[in-house]
């Protein structure tokens, strides 16, 4: 059987790739919809938020289509590597970060949306462009939020089953995730090697909401520290 | 200076992942063999035995063979061999021009069981389920080939209408194997191998049925134009040649075809 560290080595790679993908793009989607005005918005914010309201083998589905035989991506990476993406961790990857990042977003627009747009406009208005004020007076005053809203994206691409199975399978030691080989433990009587893997789950799952937790009271406090030279950025 | 923190802790992750990478994933020249749940203890020891006289791996992916075929004909899973139950599901493998041999000949067969608690009676067939109570857990036909025999023999044994209502469908035949174990369905229809090789003394067969429904074979074939086909052929003709492996067979309750060598086409049977 699959040892349960190359299971939980395989799972935190795959979580931590699709975290690294949904940690800028989730940032920059936060900051249109709780900085800018633009026709569309509303329509951005359903559909990044969809993927809560479906259930995840949908998504796993239209993942399928999208990177397996008949899909664009698909048919890119045969042309490229010889094999489509589907049955890959990069599939598994790719899931993860879909259904992520909702979560990401949402925590990241509370964060953006608890800096006073003022300070924002004083220092446009002393010149800075929005890039610069966004990582020298935004981000510095919302890290907190930023951090809290990177972990729960982590832990929920760590623990993303219906999706991955359907689109990246249940393949011992390329795609078996902790989710899908404690259903494969389960499935096989396997109840000590379930319970082991699912203790492991459950001991990510509190440390990373506490410290989530922990740090989101903080900010709210206001207890804040924009860095130890007394400077924003 | 916190745009450089956030450009270093995406990188960060990304490294993360790529090392956490080293340890987690089997390299890509392993030959990858889908195999059908029943075989899970014996394939896994067998793998043990080869590795061990020959150094090299495989790895497998278990469950239902109906399912494992659909993923390998219609969603491209990267399979390079099939060891599967049952005709239908390497026909379709077949039918799809997936086939990476000359032929398929049966390598083993196996026979149907009921099983159930300890503390239940035996059966005298398998029309006494009829006059039983609790629920039963069978493959689900579409999905397991286990669950197609089982259908098969309960259709044969004139009972499936009486049944059919206290059935519980499962993926693979293990999982039903499963229910009874942990004490969840009173009565499962599984492999006469699965209670062999199952450990759990809280089980037992209650019944073998001998007939009822078509013959259960197994077949083993590579995958065409897969990337470590001949990994799986070498496999094979191990696992046919090698006293040890037979034996892990044998003692799990499979009997081996002696009839017919790997890779050929045997008569129908």
């Amino acid at each position: 059987m699959n040892s349960d560290i190359s299971i939980v080595a395989l799972s935190l790679q795959i979580a931590l790739v699709a975290t690294a993908v949904t940690l800028p793009l989730g940032m920059f989607i936060a900051w249109l919809l709780v900085r800018k005005q633009f026709r569309g918005k509303f329509a951005l914010d359903v559909i990044v938020s969809l993927p809560l309201a479906l259930p995840p083998v949908v998504i796993g589905y239209a993942l399928l289509w999208v990177v397996g035989t008949n899909g664009w991506i698909g048919q890119l990476s045969e042309s490229l590597f010889g094999s489509t993406l589907a049955f890959t961790w990069i599939a598994a990857a790719l899931a993860a970060a879909i259904v992520s990042l909702p979560l990401v977003v949402r925590s990241f627009a509370a964060a953006l949306a608890g800096v006073d747009p003022r300070l924002e406009v004083a220092a446009r208005g002393l010149g800075a462009g929005s890039v610069r004020t966004f990582f020298k007076i935004t981000l510095p005053l919302a890290y907190k939020g930023v951090i809290a809203g990177v972990l729960l994206g982590f832990v929920r691409a760590l623990s993303e089953f219906g999706a991955t199975i359907v689109v990246a399978g249940n393949i011992p030691g390329r795609t078996q995730t902790v989710p899908s080989a404690i259903f494969t433990r389960i499935s096989a009587g396997d109840t000590d090697a379930a319970w082991r893997l699912a203790l492991v789950s459950v001991v990510l799952g509190v440390a990373a909401l506490a410290v989530h937790n922990w740090l989101l009271k903080r900010s709210a406090n206001g207890i804040d520290s924009s860095g130890s030279n007394g400077r924003a950025g | 200076m916190l745009k450089r923190r956030l450009v270093q802790l995406v990188l960060v992750l990304l490294s993360g992942g790529l090392i956490a990478s080293c340890g987690g994933n089997t390299a890509d020249d392993v030959p990858l063999i889908f195999a059908a749940a029943s075989l899970s203890d014996v394939l896994t020891d067998s793998a043990e035995v080869y590795e061990r006289e020959t150094g090299k791996q495989v790895v497998f992916s278990f469950g239902g063979s109906l399912t494992l075929a659909n993923q390998i004909v219609q969603l491209g899973a990267p399979a390079d061999g099939a060891f599967m139950v049952g005709r239908e599901a390497i026909e379709r493998i077949a039918n799809a021009d997936l086939v990476g041999s000359n032929g398929y000949g049966t390598m083993l067969f196996n026979q149907l069981a009921v099983i159930g608690l300890n503390e239940s009676g035996e059966l005298s067939g398998l029309s006494d389920l009829a006059n039983t109570e609790g629920r039963i857990a069978i493959g689900n036909p579409d999905l397991a080939p286990a669950g197609k025999f089982a259908k098969q023999a309960l259709e044969s044994a004139g009972i499936w209408d009486a049944v059919s209502d206290r059935l519980i469908m499962t993926s693979d035949v293990r999982s039903a194997m499963a229910a009874v174990t942990s004490g969840n369905t009173k009565f499962a229809i599984v492999y006469t191998s699965d209670v062999t090789t199952s450990s759990d003394s809280s089980i037992k067969s209650l019944l073998t049925v001998e007939d009822g429904y078509g013959s259960i074979n197994y077949f083993s074939v590579p995958i065409k134009d897969s990337k470590n086909s001949a990994g799986v052929e070498e496999f094979n003709q191990f696992l046919a040649s090698s006293r040890e492996t037979q034996a892990i067979f044998n003692a799990a309750g499979f009997h081996w075809n002696v009839f017919a060598a790997p890779n050929t086409r045997s008569a129908p049977g």
